[in-house]
């Protein structure tokens, strides 16, 4: 435990003490780099953004998840596990390599983009590169295993006789999964989104080599202010502000399962 | 049955998306121009010949696989010896400790990086091999106690039992039965610490140093500043490596349950 709490004490200390640009960090007690943060319209903006494309990247993983999670619990033997172990291997890769491919891919005269424009469908490339877009795709890419894993472990075990005897009773497909299906997989649907969101929150590498400084997120300030500007204070408010994002995320579903209308979900 | 084509199509539209970078570095790297080009037109095997002529990839290859073998040592026997605490006995912070050991999941890499440059400044580590092992040595610990914990969940303790009850003492026991029943589960733990710490980038970032630049972020600098066939070529050698090790560890254990449902 120490391990980890004396970091987060270290980045509470380091965090109001002072910084000048001429004398490095000083000794003195200030609030001034919070005050800054939670103010300045520029990083108000990041924090935004950062939580924007989280949430974005959560939603577009559960829906481009749940029909591949549902399909591998409808096939059966070895195919399955090749595909799930297809479906895993993003998370295998490095993710220097990764984002590398995607840089290829994105490029704008990459893959994506000449494709598009042979087929006639755009004029100019489409700006992937340095932009939201290009970040949530490379997220989206590499949280998305979790997602159908999660989704895929509720429903593997489901008891199907339930599906067949809603149909068998006249119910519609579509109204099976709504009633019977999709209630059944919750659990997995929430922990896969608690995963998502807090990866996708705590990001840094997708979004340093696909967003750089141009569109910069919570975990990449922290690294500029820390290792190319050299403000630790400062570094360490967008630290525990990262920080205390990921926590309240967990606490927010951990009071959601306890106490709300899902507990019912878990017992 | 046509809902059910239809999935399967979307099945492979997904996996052709979850594969695609990975695909798309393998193929340029075997262009034979010096740019890369996107399709390929002819195949060469140049940039994987002129690997050894770049000694500073090179050395940082060697520096990541020190630092992974002894991070995956050093991580084994304190993994091994959490999750023995947490499965078989009962004391006081025993769900504490359960619950630490998930914890750096939940904590971002970028704050477990800056946390452990702090602390490594402290004592003149930071920069060092010494340094970047404990760092890793953090994260890796807890994906070594899953995967210990896992084995230890399938464990009949009863075994143990039998050897002490025929006369075996404590280490006879461990060595000859507790051991042999876990070690699957120990080697996929320790190959996982491996990769973990060998593509490790976030950490890295922040308590590397001029003497101790490993792998990832040679290429990641790299790339900064150009993007050409050399680094695609070192990028699929890894990945190649990548599969066989993950192919071991399918064998040993299988890998849902080294990654288990968080």
């Amino acid at each position: 435990m120490i391990v980890f709490l004396i970091p987060i004490v270290f980045l509470i200390v380091m965090s109001f003490r002072g910084y000048s640009p001429t004398k490095g960090i000083t000794d003195q007690f200030t609030t001034a780099h919070y005050i800054k943060f939670l103010t300045d319209s520029f990083y108000l903006g990041i924090l935004y953004r950062t939580i924007k494309l989280a949430v974005l990247v959560t939603l577009i993983s559960l829906i481009l998840g749940y029909p591949e999670a549902y399909y591998l619990t409808i096939i059966g033997g070895k195919k399955k596990a090749l595909f799930l172990a297809l479906i895993l291997s993003p998370l295998f890769v490095s993710a220097v390599i990764r984002t590398f491919g995607w840089m290829i891919i994105l490029a704008p005269h990459g893959l994506i983009n000449s494709g598009l424009e042979g087929l006639g469908l755009i004029r100019e490339p489409v700006k992937f590169m340095y932009s939201e877009k290009g970040i949530v795709i490379g997220l989206v890419h590499v949280l998305m295993p979790y997602m159908v894993l999660s989704i895929y472990s509720s429903l593997i075990n489901r008891n199907m006789d339930l599906e067949k005897a809603a149909q068998s009773l006249g119910a519609h497909p579509v109204k099976t999964f709504f009633r019977i299906t999709l209630p059944l997989s919750l659990p997995g649907i929430l922990a896969g989104t608690l995963i998502v969101l807090t990866l996708s929150v705590s990001a840094f590498i997708t979004p340093a080599m696909l967003g750089g400084t141009r569109v910069r997120v919570v975990p990449f300030v922290t690294y500029e202010q820390f290792m190319v500007l050299l403000n630790w204070p400062f570094g360490s408010v967008a630290a525990l502000v990262l920080l205390a994002i990921t926590v309240g995320i967990v606490m927010f579903y951990h009071r959601a399962l306890e106490h709300g209308r899902w507990a019912e979900v878990f017992r | 049955m046509k809902s059910r084509q239809l999935l399967s199509i979307y099945h492979y539209l997904l996996i052709i998306f979850l594969l695609s970078p990975v695909v798309v570095v393998v193929l340029v790297s075997f262009t034979p121009q010096t740019y890369l080009q996107v399709p390929l037109t002819k195949f060469s095997a140049r940039w994987y010949r002129s690997i050894p002529d770049h000694p500073e990839f090179v050395s940082a290859f060697f520096n990541s696989l020190y630092l992974a073998i002894t991070v995956s040592l050093v991580s084994a026997p304190l993994g091994t010896l959490g999750s023995f605490a947490i499965a078989r006995y009962r004391f006081s912070g025993r769900e504490f400790l359960n619950t630490l050991f998930l914890s750096p999941l939940m904590v971002p890499m970028v704050v477990i990086g800056v946390g452990a440059l702090q602390i490594l400044s402290i004592f003149h580590v930071a920069g060092t091999f010494l340094g970047m092992v404990l760092a890793h040595v953090v994260i890796t610990v807890p994906y070594m106690v899953r995967t210990m914990l896992a084995s230890f969940a399938g464990f009949d303790h009863t075994l143990e039992l039998a050897a002490m009850n025929l006369g075996a003492n404590w280490f006879q026991t461990f060595r000859r039965i507790t051991l042999p029943l876990v070690s699957p589960g120990l080697l996929a733990g320790a190959i996982f610490s491996f990769i973990v710490s060998f593509d490790d980038l976030t950490i890295a970032l922040f308590v590397t140093g001029p003497r101790m630049v490993t792998l990832p972020i040679r290429i990641y600098s790299h790339i900064e500043y150009y993007t050409d066939p050399l680094v695609a070529a070192i990028a699929s050698s890894i990945v190649g490596m990548t599969i066989i090790v993950i192919m071991a560890i399918e064998k040993l254990v299988g890998l849902n349950k080294v990654l288990g449902s968080r």
